[in-house]
C-alpha cells in the first residue's frame, strides 16, 4: 500500500489542480463500457476504484506521473475514451488513472499525407478535422464518438471499412510513448509501418493495452475523402455460398465494407445489430465500394458477377446504404444490449485464415447452443474486417434471463467466453480481432501465445516495467 | 432521494449507454472528463440514488456544470432520453435539499432581487429611450417583453428593436415593472420561485389588455413556449412570437452592407424551443451586399456559447465560448450575428466582434422603399 497523501501531493506539484481524488471523480473512472463494468454498476456491486485521477497535458507531464508512480510503486491505468469492452481500464488494484483526453492536438501534414494526433483526440474529432480538408483516415469504428487515438492503438481498433483501409495498426507510421520508467520514446515516422531497420518498435506498443507504457502521440497515413460510395447487397440460400463469394472476390477487388450476416442475425435474434429487409432467408451480404472515377462501379460489377455465380440474389443498393446511414443506431438505448441489463451479453470477435474461419464459427455456435441451451442462449453473427487471407467472425451471445446471483451470472458469462475462446485457439484462430484482451480475455493469453510466447511477453514487460506498475492484471500480465 | 419513473428511465438509458453523445456534448468536448458527459453524469446520479455515494456540493456541481444546450439530444438517434430534462429534474431535487453551489445560490439571488442573471440594478432602457413613459403608459394589443438581461446590460437590443418597430408602425407597449419570466430559475431547479414569478408576469400581462407578446430574449421565448406549459402556467390565448418571426413576415427593404457574417443559432431560439432557424436567415439575406456564411454546425447542430454556464463557472464558460468562436470560423468573417444577450456576452468576452441581428436590421432598414 502506498502513501496516498504523499503521492497526491507529489502529483499536485506536477499538475496543479489537474489531480483529483474526490469520491465522485474516482467513481467516474471505474472501467469501460463492457458488460463486466456495467453489470457491477447496474447491480450496485462494489468494484475497485482508482485512488487518484490525473489529467496530463503533454508527454513531459505523463513522464513525471510515471516517475512518481515508479518511486511509490503505484499502479497506473492509462485511460482514453473508456469505450473498451473487455475491462481493460478497470483499476483492479486502485492506483492512478491517467485520463489522456486533455492531450488533444491535431497536426495535419498535407504534403506528407499524414496526421499527427495526441493520444486524447477522439476518433470523431480527428475524422471531422480531416474531412474539412477533404481527407480521411478511413477509420470508422462503432466507438468513434468516444474512443481516443491512444485507446484505439492500445487495443488494436478496427473500423467498418478496414477491409480496404486496414486496422489502426496498419495506419500508424510513428509513435510517441512514455515508458513506464518515464523516458520518452519517439520513433521515426516511416512511410510505411514497417521498414528494414530491425524489429519494429511501434508495434511493440500497439496492442499493449497500457501494460508497457503510455502512448502520447501517433502519426497516421491519410487518404483523400472518397468521391463516391457504391452500395450493393445480396442474399444467399446458405452462409457457405456467401462466404465462398467473399473469399473469391477479395483476391480480385477491394471493397471498403464487406459484411456477411448469418441467418440468426438476419432473422431470429432480438438483439441483432442490423434489421435487414423483410423476407430475406439464409445469409445476407452487404458491400460498399468507395473511391474515384469509374473504379467503385467496376469493382462492384466484378463482385456482383462473383456473387451471382455463387448462388447470390442481388437485392439492390438500398440495404447496404441503409446500413451505412443507420449503423450507429443500434448502439443507442434502448436498442443497445446494455439497455437490457442484467441480461448477459458479449462478443466473440475472433479471426482466422479463410480455411478455418467459417469452421471455427460453426463449431463455436454449435457448442454454445448445446452447452448453454438450457439458459436459452441466443447468438447472432456476421463476418467482416477481412484481409487478403482471412477475416473475422463477430458472434454476439445473449442470455436473456440470467441467474439472480451475480457471482453465478459472472461465472456463466466467463464460461461461455472460455468455451468459444478455447475452440478458437484449438482450431488455430486468433482469440480476438479488434476489441483487445483487457481483463476478460487475459486468462486466455497463454492459450493463444503458448507458454513460450507468453514468457517472451512477460520478459519484455519486466525489462520495460521493472516494478510492474503499468495496468497490472491486464493482457494476462 | 427519488426521481419520477419517467425521468428515472431516462437516467438509466443514459447511464448504460455506450457514450454515444460524448462527441456532441458541449461540456464534454471542452472538459473532456468522464463525469462531464451525459453518460458520466447519469451514472453518478444512478449511484447517488442507489446510495452508493453520498451527496455533497462537489457532486451537485456536476449537475450544474451543463449548459442545457440540448446537443446531446440531437446526437441521440433513438431519442429515448432527453438529458436536459433529467438534469433539470435533478437540480430540482438538489434545490429541494438546499444542496446547491454558492454560485447557483448567487444566481438565484440575482434573479429574485434584481430581475437579471448579472445582479445589476437599474433599468438601462430609461437611459436609452427618451419617450419611454409613452411606451409604458400607452395602449397596444401587443406587449414587447424585453427581459431582465437585456434591460440591465443589453438595452441597445431593446432600443433598436423599439426603433425598428416604430419605423414599421408596429405599436407595442412595454411593462414598466417587468417581472422576470422565471425560466432560468426553473432550469436551475427553483421551481416554486419560477412558478411564482411566471404567475405574476402572466397576470400582469393579462391585466394590461394585450393579446400578443413579442419576445427578444431567447430564454424568455423558451419560457413562454416550453417552460410555462411544464409549470402548468396557462397563457389563456396569448399569442407569443419572437421578434425575428414577426419581422420576417414584414415586407422590408434594406440598404447595402458589404460584410461577411456568420449567424450563430442561440440554443433557446433553436433546438431548445421551437427551432426559429429560417427567420434570421431570411432577414439577413434581404440585405444587399451581405454575405451570409453558414457554420459547418448550425441550426439543430449549432454549438452552444456557454452562456448559461457563465454565472456558474466562468472558466469553463470561456472555454466553451472559445470553442464556439473557432467552430463558427469567426476569424474568417467580419462579424458574428446572433440574437441572444448571453451569446453576445460569451463571444465579446473573448474578443469576438458580434452584433445583434436587430441592430443590423434597424441600421440598414430603408423606410418607405
Amino acid at each position: 500500500m502506498f502513501d496516498r497523501d504523499l503521492v497526491y501531493e507529489k502529483l499536485r506539484d506536477l499538475l496543479g489542480d489537474r489531480v483529483s481524488r474526490e469520491e465522485h471523480i474516482r467513481h467516474s473512472y471505474v472501467g469501460d463500457t463492457g458488460w463486466l463494468t456495467l453489470y457491477h454498476v447496474f447491480k450496485g456491486i462494489k468494484a475497485p476504484l482508482p485512488d487518484i485521477v490525473v489529467f496530463p497535458k503533454n508527454a513531459e507531464e505523463v513522464s513525471g506521473i510515471l516517475k512518481v508512480a515508479n518511486e511509490f510503486r503505484v499502479p497506473v491505468i492509462p485511460y482514453g475514451g473508456g469505450s473498451g469492452v473487455w475491462g481493460g481500464t478497470i483499476p483492479l488494484y486502485g492506483g492512478i488513472v491517467v485520463d489522456m483526453k486533455l492531450m488533444n492536438n491535431i497536426e495535419i501534414n498535407e504534403e506528407a499525407m499524414t496526421v499527427t494526433a495526441e493520444a486524447g483526440v477522439i476518433s470523431y474529432e480527428l475524422e471531422l478535422r480531416l474531412n474539412e480538408k477533404g481527407l480521411s483516415m478511413g477509420h470508422y469504428p462503432a466507438s468513434m464518438f468516444s474512443a481516443t487515438v491512444g485507446g484505439m492503438l492500445a487495443a488494436r481498433s478496427s473500423g467498418v471499412a478496414s477491409t480496404k483501409y486496414g486496422k489502426i495498426e496498419d495506419m500508424v507510421l510513428g509513435l510517441e510513448v512514455v515508458l513506464p520508467t518515464g523516458e520518452i520514446l519517439r520513433t521515426p515516422i516511416k512511410p510505411r509501418y514497417t521498414g528494414a531497420v530491425g524489429p519494429d518498435l511501434v508495434h511493440l506498443f500497439v496492442g499493449s493495452e497500457g501494460t508497457l507504457g503510455i502512448i502520447t502521440k501517433a502519426t497516421f497515413q491519410l487518404h483523400p475523402l472518397p468521391e463516391k460510395r457504391i452500395f450493393s447487397a445480396f442474399s444467399f440460400r446458405t452462409l457457405e455460398d456467401g462466404y465462398r463469394s467473399v473469399v473469391k472476390m477479395l483476391s480480385r477487388v477491394t471493397p471498403a465494407v464487406v459484411r456477411l450476416y448469418d441467418e440468426e442475425e438476419v432473422m431470429k435474434s432480438k438483439f441483432k445489430t442490423y434489421t435487414p429487409p423483410e423476407g430475406i432467408r439464409g445469409a445476407l451480404l452487404l458491400l460498399i465500394f468507395d473511391g474515384f472515377g469509374e473504379m467503385p462501379e467496376l469493382e462492384e460489377k466484378i463482385a456482383r458477377q462473383i456473387c451471382l455465380e455463387n448462388g447470390g440474389s442481388y437485392l439492390g443498393d438500398d440495404p447496404a446504404r441503409k446500413w451505412w446511414n443507420e449503423r450507429f443506431r443500434h448502439y443507442y438505448p434502448p436498442l443497445s444490449p446494455s439497455s437490457n441489463l442484467p441480461m448477459i451479453y458479449g462478443t466473440i470477435d475472433v479471426a482466422a485464415t479463410f480455411d478455418k474461419l467459417i469452421r471455427i464459427y460453426r463449431e463455436i455456435k454449435e457448442t454454445l447452443y448445446s452447452k448453454y441451451g438450457n439458459y436459452q442462449l441466443q447468438t447472432a453473427a456476421h463476418f467482416s474486417h477481412w484481409s487478403k487471407s482471412g477475416g473475422m467472425v463477430y458472434l454476439r451471445f445473449y442470455v436473456l434471463d440470467p441467474p439472480d446471483d451475480p457471482e453465478e451470472t459472472i461465472k456463466l458469462r466467463e464460461n461461455i467466453i472460455e468455451t468459444a475462446i478455447r475452440i478458437t485457439a484449438q482450431m488455430g484462430g486468433i482469440i480476438n480481432d479488434h476489441h483487445g484482451v483487457g481483463l476478460d480475455l487475459g486468462r486466455h493469453m497463454e492459450l493463444q501465445h503458448r507458454p513460450i510466447g507468453i514468457d517472451i511477453l512477460r520478459k519484455i514487460k519486466k525489462v520495460l516495467d521493472p516494478n510492474w506498475i503499468m495496468n497490472p492484471g491486464k493482457l494476462g500480465l | 432521494m427519488q426521481l419520477p419513473d419517467k425521468i428515472m428511465n431516462m437516467v438509466k438509458s443514459c447511464a448504460f449507454c455506450y457514450l454515444m453523445c460524448r462527441h456532441y456534448c458541449t461540456i464534454s468536448i471542452v472538459q473532456r472528463m468522464n463525469q462531464s458527459t451525459p453518460t458520466g453524469r447519469a451514472m453518478l446520479l444512478y449511484r447517488l440514488l442507489n446510495k452508493e455515494i453520498q451527496l455533497n456540493e462537489d457532486i451537485a456541481y456536476v449537475f450544474y456544470n451543463c449548459t442545457n444546450c440540448g446537443r446531446c439530444y440531437i446526437a441521440c438517434e433513438t431519442k429515448i432520453s432527453n438529458p436536459p430534462e433529467w438534469i433539470e429534474e435533478t437540480r430540482y431535487m438538489l434545490a429541494s435539499r438546499n444542496m446547491i453551489t454558492e454560485k447557483v445560490r448567487a444566481l438565484r439571488e440575482n434573479i429574485l432581487r434584481h430581475g437579471n442573471t448579472y445582479g445589476l440594478s437599474g433599468d438601462k432602457l430609461l437611459d436609452k429611450i427618451s419617450d419611454m413613459e409613452e411606451i409604458f403608459e400607452g395602449w397596444s394589443d401587443t406587449l414587447y417583453y424585453v427581459g431582465g438581461d437585456i434591460r440591465s446590460r443589453h438595452a441597445e437590443i431593446a432600443e433598436k428593436t423599439i426603433e425598428l418597430f416604430r419605423k414599421l408602425s408596429i405599436n407595442v407597449k412595454v411593462l414598466r415593472d417587468e417581472p422576470p419570466d422565471g425560466g432560468i430559475l426553473y432550469i436551475f431547479g427553483f421551481r416554486n420561485e419560477a412558478r411564482k414569478l411566471a404567475t405574476r408576469l402572466i397576470e400582469k400581462i393579462k391585466s394590461s389588455g394585450v393579446n400578443r407578446i413579442i419576445v427578444s430574449d431567447p430564454l424568455a421565448y423558451a419560457s413562454f413556449k416550453v417552460y410555462y406549459p411544464k409549470m402548468g402556467i396557462n397563457l389563456g390565448g396569448l399569442e407569443v412570437v419572437h421578434v425575428l418571426e414577426l419581422l420576417s413576415e414584414k415586407p422590408m427593404k434594406f440598404d447595402r452592407l458589404a460584410v461577411k457574417v456568420t449567424y450563430h443559432d442561440p440554443c433557446f431560439l433553436g433546438r431548445r424551443s421551437t427551432g426559429v432557424y429560417e427567420p434570421p436567415r431570411m432577414l439577413l439575406k434581404k440585405i444587399p451586399g451581405l454575405e451570409l456564411r453558414e457554420a459547418a454546425f448550425n441550426r439543430d447542430n449549432a454549438f452552444c456559447c456557454g452562456g448559461l454556464l457563465q454565472p456558474i463557472d466562468e472558466y469553463w464558460a470561456k472555454k466553451v465560448a472559445e470553442m464556439l468562436a473557432e467552430r463558427l470560423g469567426s476569424k474568417d468573417v467580419d462579424l458574428i450575428v446572433t440574437a441572444c444577450p448571453r451569446c453576445h456576452d460569451s463571444l465579446r468576452n473573448i474578443g469576438v466582434k458580434t452584433l445583434d441581428i436587430v441592430e443590423i436590421l434597424n441600421e440598414q432598414y430603408l423606410p418607405g422603399v
